[in-house]
């Protein structure tokens, strides 16, 4: 994995987390991620929280597999072992 | 006579322990598999660090557990109550043992002898090159089939319970977090375990209070997202996503049959409220102004309980990711086997029993919930008002409230649903893949080129999610209300699912029979349940096709009717080649 893909991979990885914090206190101090669009919360609409909570999911997903690859070294290394159980 | 959930508990737990020990161990492990711990497996002889890729056991099994058990073994034995609890209780416990343990192991053991693939390719080894073929596109549609129904149905959640995507959204992170601690930085699995289960408990004290809403047309918005998630997470490596988050959700599965255990045992003394039997063939279908078709037990009880008794999907799994990952053969049967087991459990002690309580419970009449039984709900809520009830009478023996415990339960009932739909979503697509891979399998050597633009892991992975997302997305009418799209493809799904397991079982009994030499009585015990079911499940199709499509909306008739037949003629296609290779030379 290239220094510059592992870059990328923080990075991501950071913004994920901060917007997921975001998006998490937002929803504690309100009670819901995403604004309610009438008085009884009975329809909803997009607002920062939501948009944090969801592109932050996705570049949680992302951002390690960025840093970290595809095969981890304890893994190659016990079946290099012929352990095989990781 | 009176019954106690006392008595349900202890048969189940009884029977389940001596199929394990003397036909699983002692005979399918010992005798018709013949397992070795000297046998290199194809996660240690085809390591490549995305698909082949060495589990620990009990990772594996959990990954293995939630996979399988969607909401398949919650939803199908949740129906069947109508039945009262007797029938679909016996038709769990004897599907379990008989049909769905034996058809989950032999397809991953027979998947692990032919070096990690598809239960359609050990099909070829036993019945012929095109049955092969035959097979991988009935499984391809099969998996389409899945990723659209529970594309639609997670959405449907999501959309209906917020909490349920807040829970979502906090989950994968933890589960990424876990992977990346017990692979990458060596620490110790129990120490991981603890502090993930500690924070996952946390998450859902947060999900239960702080709903994710998502603006405008949320149903359509989740599918965007949930199509986008499946994709991504079905080409990360297994090591990265899969196998931690399986491993997690097996807790949370774990806790559920804890739950349902610790219950009953609480609740010892109480009678069950429901009947053991109320008719051979109450109205469970119904047609499009709502009129009750009469459902005969036989044939249509295959079509109705899926994964908590039997599925085809499961040999899928076992001989899709599960296969790839089992580091060593003495491990299979507690993979295999004993994943069905406790799938079974799932549908007996966390369904069957707490609904059978709970089914004219005074306190839920009283709150309003139902009129007169539990059969009034649909039926999730059967299942998350039942399993509520069942545990919050246990917890409020305990000293709490039963009102606070009862609303509780329910949603953290509703919540783990969601998160099973999750796990078969990304895992149905990653095996969709695999499929479409092998198919185009031929093309690898004689045309490399053409072989790596069609059928590598980006492009394989964004066809299935692609196909089952387009018939996922649009919305239909059925008697003037618009409804997601599960309603039509969930019947297609359901059949197809069932077809599947009578064909892969009958595929591994002549694995059995053919390469492992097994005769005698142990052969008649593998192959009696094998052609009782395909028996059952085609003439349950057919039953299907005469009484109930007519009386479907016309996009049902029309769209599950014809996927039905051209299944059922894939069906006999499959039966003719597998008769032949009953008949040929057998191999040594």
């Amino acid at each position: 994995m290239s220094k510059a893909v592992k870059a990328l991979g923080y990075t991501l990885v950071a913004i994920g987390i901060i917007l997921l914090i975001y998006a998490f206190t937002i929803g504690a101090l309100h009670g819901h991620m995403g604004a309610c669009a009438n008085a009884k919360c009975t329809a909803h609409k997009w607002d920062a929280s939501a948009y944090s909570a969801i592109i932050g999911w996705f570049l949680i997903l992302i951002g390690p597999a960025l840093i970290f690859g595809e095969a981890p070294e304890l893994v190659k290394q016990k079946v290099r072992e012929g352990g095989g159980e990781a | 006579m009176a019954s106690y959930s006392i008595e349900i508990l202890l048969a189940v737990l009884i029977v389940y322990g001596l199929a394990y020990i003397f036909y699983g161990k002692k005979i399918l492990e010992e005798k018709v598999v013949r397992a070795s711990p000297d046998n290199v497996t194809p996660a240690i002889a085809k390591y490549d660090g995305v698909d082949y890729v060495p589990a620990n056991k009990y990772v594996l099994y959990g990954h293995h557990f939630a996979s399988i058990a969607g909401a398949g073994p919650i939803v199908g034995p949740a129906i069947a109550m109508a039945y009262g609890w007797l029938l679909p209780l016996l038709w769990v416990l004897f599907g379990n043992i008989f049909i769905g343990a034996v058809h989950d192991y032999l397809s991953l053991m027979s998947s692990v002898r032919y070096g990690g693939v598809s239960v359609m390719s050990v099909s070829e080894n036993v019945m012929g090159r095109k049955a092969r073929f035959i097979f991988l596109a009935y499984v391809y549609f099969a998996l389409v089939l899945v990723v659209a129904a529970f594309e639609s149905v997670a959405a449907t959640l999501f959309t209906k319970i917020p909490g349920a995507a807040t829970l979502a959204v906090i989950f994968m992170p933890l589960a990424l977090m876990f992977g990346i601690m017990v692979y990458r930085m060596g620490v110790n699995l129990t120490g991981a375990t603890i502090l993930m289960l500690i924070l996952i408990a946390l998450g859902f004290y947060y999900a239960y209070e702080i709903p994710l809403y998502l603006g405008g047309d949320a149903y359509h918005w989740w599918l965007v997202i949930l199509a986008t998630y499946a994709f991504i997470a079905a080409s990360l490596p297994v090591w990265y996503l899969l196998q931690p988050r399986d491993y997690l959700n097996a807790y949370i599965l774990w806790t559920f049959v804890f739950i349902a255990i610790f219950g009953s045992l609480l609740v010892a003394d109480m009678k069950l409220t429901g009947p053991a039997y109320t008719s051979w063939a109450p109205g469970i279908f119904s047609g499009v102004n709502n009129e009750k078709i009469p459902t005969p037990f036989f044939p249509a009880i295959p079509l109705i309980i899926a994964c908590g008794s039997l599925s085809g999907f499961h040999s899928v799994v076992a001989s899709g990711t599960s296969s790839k990952q089992l580091a060593n053969e003495m491990e299979g049967l507690l993979v295999g086997y004993g994943g069905m087991l406790t799938e079974g459990a799932v549908s007996s002690l966390a369904v069957i029993l707490p609904v059978s309580l709970a089914w004219s419970a005074p306190e839920l009449i009283k709150m309003g919930i139902f009129k007169h039984s539990i059969l009034e709900l649909d039926k999730v809520h059967r299942f998350t008002i039942g399993y509520g009830y069942m545990a919050a009478k246990a917890f409020s023996r305990l000293g709490l409230s039963f009102p606070d415990a009862f609303h509780v339960m329910v949603v953290f009932a509703a919540v783990s649903l969601a998160t099973f739909i999750m796990t078969t979503l990304d895992t149905a697509t990653r095996l969709g893949r695999f499929a479409w891979q092998e198919f185009f399998d031929p093309l690898r050597e004689s045309k490399p080129g053409l072989y790596k633009a069609i059928a590598n892991r980006w492009v394989a992975g964004f066809l299935v999610v692609f196909f089952g997302t387009a018939m996922a997305y649009p919305n239909i009418v059925i008697s003037g209300k618009v409804k997601p799209a599960y309603n039509v493809i969930w019947p297609a799904f359901a059949g197809t699912n069932q077809l599947l397991a009578a064909l892969a079982l009958l595929t591994v009994a002549l694995w059995a029979y053919k390469v492992q030499q097994v005769r005698g009585a142990i052969n008649w015990l593998i192959q009696i349940p094998a052609w009782f079911l395909w028996i059952l499940v085609t003439v349950g199709m057919g039953w299907w096709l005469v009484y109930v499509a007519p009386h479907i909306p016309r996009v049902q008739e029309i769209g599950a009717g014809s996927i039905v037949a051209i299944n059922l003629i894939l069906d006999f296609l499959l039966i003719i080649l597998f008769v032949r290779g009953l008949f040929s030379k057998s191999e040594k």
